[in-house]
């Protein structure tokens, strides 16, 4: 019965001073939409690039002249496989083809479709596509980023690529990547190895680069050691270091914006505390009224208390579930950009819901002390008063 | 006064409830099985950051270069996101 009169008094200040709450609400919940925004944005993008890691070669090597990647000979394919311990080498043609009157930029990659797992990979992936087809007259498969742009500027069909020997290369459009490949590969165009190299004008006996597996863990050092006493010309790039980059880059990004929210909670929790300690004459009246009508302090900070954590848990709820709807189920316009760049091709990524919860329980802590705090110690300072000063 | 209360609450619960039914309805794993494939076959893990041309477009494999002064630092917008 007690609990009932005191959740009835809640409410009533509650929703009789709302337009007081509503402002806390609002900027509250902004804050929080933004924070979950980002988390939830990076945690998608780290769980999709780590699993699609998975799947990659071990190492790649290329040549580098004058500190620069350079075409890596064909030759040195075979020179890799005379180490032991290596298997899958693998050269790989791929660049970027920049279609000047735009000022933008495809990523063009070869792949060897008579390789038996690529053709399959290939076969399973776009289920209508006719390798045979495919493969008897010149042609591509492209990234949505690539036919969207394309469609605009009338290559419905078919796109022209401007060698740099300058001749002039047709190359039918196929058909479209599914659009769930966008995160990787939206701007991308998938070609055979060899009209790759006639794009990129390369020669026969070149490739941009070498991959390869070392299955044995125990044998990476020493594998990167022997490709330095075979090649001096080389730079090695592993799978394990790329693998850190994507935990540590996030891990940074999540850092950052931590450190930008702690910047914009500290600033509301002192705007909150700020005007919760002046000298409002309502505040201080009403809590005058009930230290008269026999309240104790307790009762007037659980009364505070109570209040300052339905608005805390209200504004913290919607902000985590509209980001939620933002970034899952719409696809986060505008804040995606930050991640993915805006600067070529348009890019729209569906992101793979995966949440870390433990994240978001920090963010509620983070979020709930400082502010219950801010709220609650002038309350308390007014509470420890007379009666009578406070109401004057 | 509680009876509001309690619409706002219902509000709120509806609110986590559509999110989670979304969650746990939304097959994530055909979507990620599409990406590895894809992935898969062109060897690359990159995601396709939509960058200027000068700007490397493959993380920690490509390295950006000042198109004018090549000698000086790259120029890479997305060294603010993303940290090497």
């Amino acid at each position: 019965m007690q609990n009932s009169v005191f959740l009835y008094f809640l409410t009533l200040i509650l929703f009789r001073q709302k337009s007081k709450h509503i402002g806390v609400i609002m900027i509250s919940m902004v804050i929080i939409f933004l924070l979950s925004a980002i988390l939830f944005i990076s945690s998608s993008l780290q769980y999709s690039l780590l699993a699609t890691l998975e799947g990659q070669a071990d190492f790649s090597v290329s040549r580098v002249q004058a500190g620069r990647p350079v075409n890596t000979p064909v030759e040195w394919v075979e020179r890799i496989l005379e180490i032991n311990g290596v298997s899958h080498v693998t050269p790989r043609i791929y660049g970027r083809y920049f279609f000047t009157p735009r000022e933008k930029s495809f990523l063009v990659v070869g792949i060897d479709f008579f390789d038996e797992q690529n053709s399959k990979a290939m076969e399973k992936l776009i289920e209508e596509i006719d390798l045979k087809h495919f493969l008897s007259a010149e042609s591509m498969l492209v990234g949505e980023g690539v036919k969207r742009f394309l469609e605009a500027h009338y290559f419905k069909n078919d796109f022209t690529f401007k060698t740099p020997k300058g001749t002039f290369k047709k190359v039918k459009i196929y058909k479209v990547l599914p659009e769930q490949t966008n995160l990787i590969a939206n701007d991308m165009i998938v070609m055979p190895l060899e009209l790759a190299r006639e794009v990129f004008g390369m020669r026969d006996d070149e490739v941009t680069d070498i991959t390869f597996n070392v299955p044995n863990d125990a044998e990476w050092d020493n594998i990167i050691t022997k490709l330095h006493l075979i090649f001096y010309d080389v730079r090695v790039v592993e799978k394990r270091e790329i693998k850190k980059a994507y935990e540590n880059l996030y891990n940074y990004k999540g850092g950052l914006f931590l450190i930008l929210y702690l910047v914009s909670i500290v600033t509301f929790m002192l705007v909150l505390y700020q005007r919760y300690s002046m000298v409002y004459s309502t505040e201080r009246k009403e809590i005058g009224i009930l230290r008269a009508t026999g309240w104790s302090i307790k009762d007037i900070l659980r009364l505070k208390f109570y209040e300052n954590l339905i608005i805390v848990i209200v504004s913290f709820t919607v902000g985590v579930v509209l980001a939620y709807f933002y970034v899952f189920v719409f696809d986060a316009p505008l804040l995606s950009q930050i991640f993915l760049g805006g600067a070529n091709l348009s890019n729209r990524v569906s992101f793979i819901p995966a949440p870390e919860f433990g994240i978001l329980g920090s963010i509620f802590l983070f979020y709930a002390i400082p502010f219950l705090a801010a709220v609650l110690i002038p309350a308390w300072k007014i509470a420890v008063t007379s009666p009578r000063e406070a109401m004057q | 006064m509680i009876k509001l209360f309690f619409i706002l609450v219902s509000l709120l619960m509806l609110m986590v409830g559509i999110a989670f039914i979304h969650y746990v309805g939304t097959s994530s794993q055909a979507s990620q099985q599409t990406l590895e494939r894809i992935s898969t076959v062109v060897q690359i893990a990159s995601p396709s950051l939509s960058v200027a041309y000068y700007e490397p477009r493959m993380l920690f494999v490509e390295r950006g270069s000042n198109p004018a002064y090549p000698q000086m630092q790259p120029i890479d917008k997305m060294d603010f996101v993303y940290a090497k």
